[in-house]
């Protein structure tokens, strides 16, 4: 049986990034200095970060020495900074987060409610009608769910009780992975300083690690510039016929970041807006000189995702859109000119 | 417009403006941390103007008549730069219903031909003299205004009812001519990002929505449908969806049931994608979906004229909109003025009925006879 000294370890084990975990280890008794002193840890963590970089997952189960467990959570966690890899930062965040679930989705009601709290959640259990929620507040349930791509994170789906969703155990444990994740993410950028030491193990687990890295292409700037309409995504092809109507502001942004894209230069659209009853070259061009990023702070926008273009109400999805969840306009464009050569 | 139309216009909002401008700063929350904007007469638009104190409202109002009074929904660092350079703290959440965004909504229209010879007025598409096209004008009135009420209601009571937003937390207003804009300038809610508004708009208007998806039997989206069963199958008139609902109806007592019959739709993909446009349509609010979510918006400022009604952006209080004609309590003024009307279909306007006017003077309430000039449907503003 463990004692209660190691129930809280296996806590901090389980879930390191709590807010209790945190306490626990600002109360421990020993440096940083003292712990690198035995080689066995700093060793036991680079182990355990390169099967986490190999495999993407983690067997969620506790050691028998939850004490040592805990202690190389965070030697890993200044591994992981002291690599400075935003792939590697994501591997870990997104490993250790599911780690962190999997204990979550068999934890006593009362914990997680508390471990939720503990992340700025305003969760509460509820017994609405007999039933046992946890309930979230719908704003922040927006700010969990924006990045969950199933189409079912939708408030509308779920039921409502003045002002906070319902939601049954594993959705609750989903919602709060995401939000575990920004822990991690903060906890990994509250680091300043590395010891030396772990740099250069960093450094050498870098190398070891290479080849987990995966080599994305990335695309090139000619996969997505032409200047043929027809590969055109639907949107743009409306607001293109649309033109001599007069556009509204999100509809005339839109619009210029894409054709800048697609290598239109400054003068060029400007004459596009020559159509209009109403056009005015001054004002024209200054609105597209904004846009372009050549007047005011200088940032130049880019073209707006799908999302938006949804919610300014010019989405003409097509087929294509459908068929390969088009989220960017130029997303489509690159499709359309493959799916045609 | 005619020179003298100008001139009246400007007279009109110079007096509203003199007299109401300390009223008007102090209904705005933070004034100095909003970028202001001003649309000229003559139809320009001033942004990212900085009023810091009523002083520097009062000189900004000594050196431009507003057709327009704009601020912004954020609250910026710097709200004079420009846009990439304002620094964003947070942003009101505004609900904009709008008759235009409402397809339950009959608003009024008038046609005038585009052969500027004819220029014949009517209520036809292609003009009846010499079958020309038309230009569409949509006039609102109080009947297009109760309309929205309606859909007003419903919003306030998703707000407050379903989403637990406290009533103290909003205030209403008329928009000034064509629906109501609602204001949330405190809590939590104003930290929402534009995805996360992107959400709460789909919410509201029930966007994208596939029932087959829902999670639970007691889904807020189940629910609602459930709820607004006796009206929806009064209001659907296609077959095969008529039968859908009144099988929902037939089970709605076991909710459990109604969950299982849903999701069995989704073997027939066409009759899903038919229902699931029907609920959108039938039960979602039409609110404008660029202001609820664009964080760089501007909003008519409360207390502020409408520059083409001539008509008060006030706050009105949702529970007894029904007691009163809105645009009655809109009007800066009781005054009546003369004007001369092209075409005008009979309309209500502060609770009084006008019209029909063909090709004469009469005299109208100022705030509708300027409505009529800026339309183009009037011309010739005095005082009798």
């Amino acid at each position: 049986m463990f004692g209660a000294l190691d129930k809280t370890f296996i806590w901090a084990v389980k879930y390191p990034f709590d807010k209790k975990s945190i306490e626990l280890l600002s109360s421990l008794e020993i440096s940083l200095e003292e712990i690198l002193s035995d080689e066995s840890f700093l060793e036991e963590a680079r182990k355990k970060l390169k099967y986490i970089l190999k495999e993407g997952k983690l067997i969620p189960t506790v050691s028998q020495n939850p004490y040592r467990d805990f202690v190389i959570f965070y030697i890993q966690v200044l591994l992981v900074r002291a690599l400075g890899h935003t792939y590697i930062e994501r591997r870990f965040i997104e490993v250790y987060s599911k780690f962190s679930s999997s204990f979550l989705s068999r934890e006593d009601e009362g914990n997680v409610e508390e471990l939720a709290k503990n992340l700025g959640l305003s969760a509460e259990l509820l017994n609405i009608d007999g039933n046992l929620y946890f309930g979230v507040p719908f704003y922040e349930f927006f700010k969990l769910s924006k990045k969950l791509s199933d189409k079912y994170w939708k408030l509308y789906y779920f039921p409502l009780h003045k002002g906070y969703v319902l939601l049954n155990r594993k959705n609750f444990v989903r919602l709060l992975q995401e939000a575990i994740k920004v822990r991690l993410f903060e906890i990994l950028l509250s680091v300043e300083n590395v010891p030396e030491e772990i740099s250069e193990v960093a450094q050498k687990l870098l190398k070891e690690v290479e080849e987990f890295i995966p080599k994305t292409r990335r695309r090139q700037e000619g996969d997505f510039i032409t200047r043929d309409v027809e590969n055109y995504p639907p949107c743009i092809k409306y607001l293109l016929a649309n033109i001599g109507k007069g556009l509204g502001h999100s509809a005339r942004f839109t619009l210029v970041a894409f054709l800048n894209t697609m290598g239109y230069s400054k003068d060029e659209i400007i004459q596009m807006f020559n159509v209009t009853p109403d056009f005015n070259e001054r004002m024209t061009r200054y609105q597209v000189e904004h846009i372009l990023g050549l007047r005011g702070g200088k940032t130049r926008y880019s073209v707006p995702s799908c999302r938006k273009i949804v919610s300014y109400g010019f989405c003409k999805a097509d087929d294509i859109c459908k068929k390969y969840t088009i989220l960017h306009p130029l997303k489509y464009v690159y499709v359309k000119k493959r799916y045609r050569e | 417009m005619k020179q003298s139309d100008i001139l009246y216009i400007k007279s009109y909002l110079t007096t509203y403006y003199h007299r109401s401008y300390d009223k008007l700063f102090g209904m705005i929350k933070k004034p100095e941390m909003r970028e202001w904007a001003i649309l000229n007469i003559d139809g320009k638009m001033i942004r990212h103007l900085h009023i810091p104190s009523l002083d520097s409202f009062r000189d900004l109002l000594s050196n431009y008549i507003p057709k327009g009074l704009y601020h912004s929904a954020s609250y910026y660092e710097h709200p004079s730069e420009d846009m990439d350079l304002k620094h964003r703290l947070k942003t009101d959440v505004i609900f904009d219903l709008d008759a235009d965004h409402m397809p339950r909504v009959e608003i009024k229209e008038v046609y005038k031909c585009k052969n500027e010879e004819c220029g014949e007025y009517g209520d036809r598409e292609k003009c009846v003299i010499c079958g020309d096209a038309t230009k569409k004008i949509i006039v609102v009135d109080d009947v297009v205004i109760d309309s929205v009420k309606k859909e007003l209601k419903r919003l306030v009571k998703t707000l407050y009812d379903i989403l637990g937003i406290e009533e103290s937390m909003t205030k209403v207003f008329f928009s000034g001519l064509r629906g109501f804009h609602i204001h949330i300038e405190d809590g939590p809610l104003l930290d929402m990002d534009d995805i996360e508004r992107i959400n709460l708009k789909d919410f509201i208007t029930l966007d994208d929505v596939d029932i087959s998806l829902v999670r639970d039997e007691n889904a807020f989206l189940l629910s609602r449908l459930i709820e607004e069963l006796p009206i929806l199958l009064k209001e659907v008139s296609d077959i095969e969806l008529k039968t859908v609902l009144k099988k929902i109806d037939e089970l709605k007592d076991d909710r459990k049931k109604v969950f299982l019959f849903i999701k069995d739709l989704r073997s027939d993909e066409e009759l899903l994608a038919k229902l699931n446009h029907f609920i959108t349509s039938s039960l979602g609010i039409g609110v404008d979906p660029a202001v609820l979510t664009d964080l760089s918006r501007l909003i008519r400022a409360p207390l502020s004229l409408h520059g083409r009604s001539g008509l008060i952006k006030i706050p009105v209080k949702p529970s007894n909109v029904d007691d009163v004609s809105i645009i009655g309590e809109a009007m800066p003024t009781n005054v009546k003025c003369k004007v001369y009307i092209h075409y005008l279909p009979q309309i209500v306007w502060g609770g009084e009925e006008y019209g029909p006017f063909y090709r004469e003077y009469t005299l109208l309430p100022e705030s509708l006879a300027i409505y009529m000039v800026n339309l183009g449907l009037g011309e010739s503003l005095s005082i009798p």
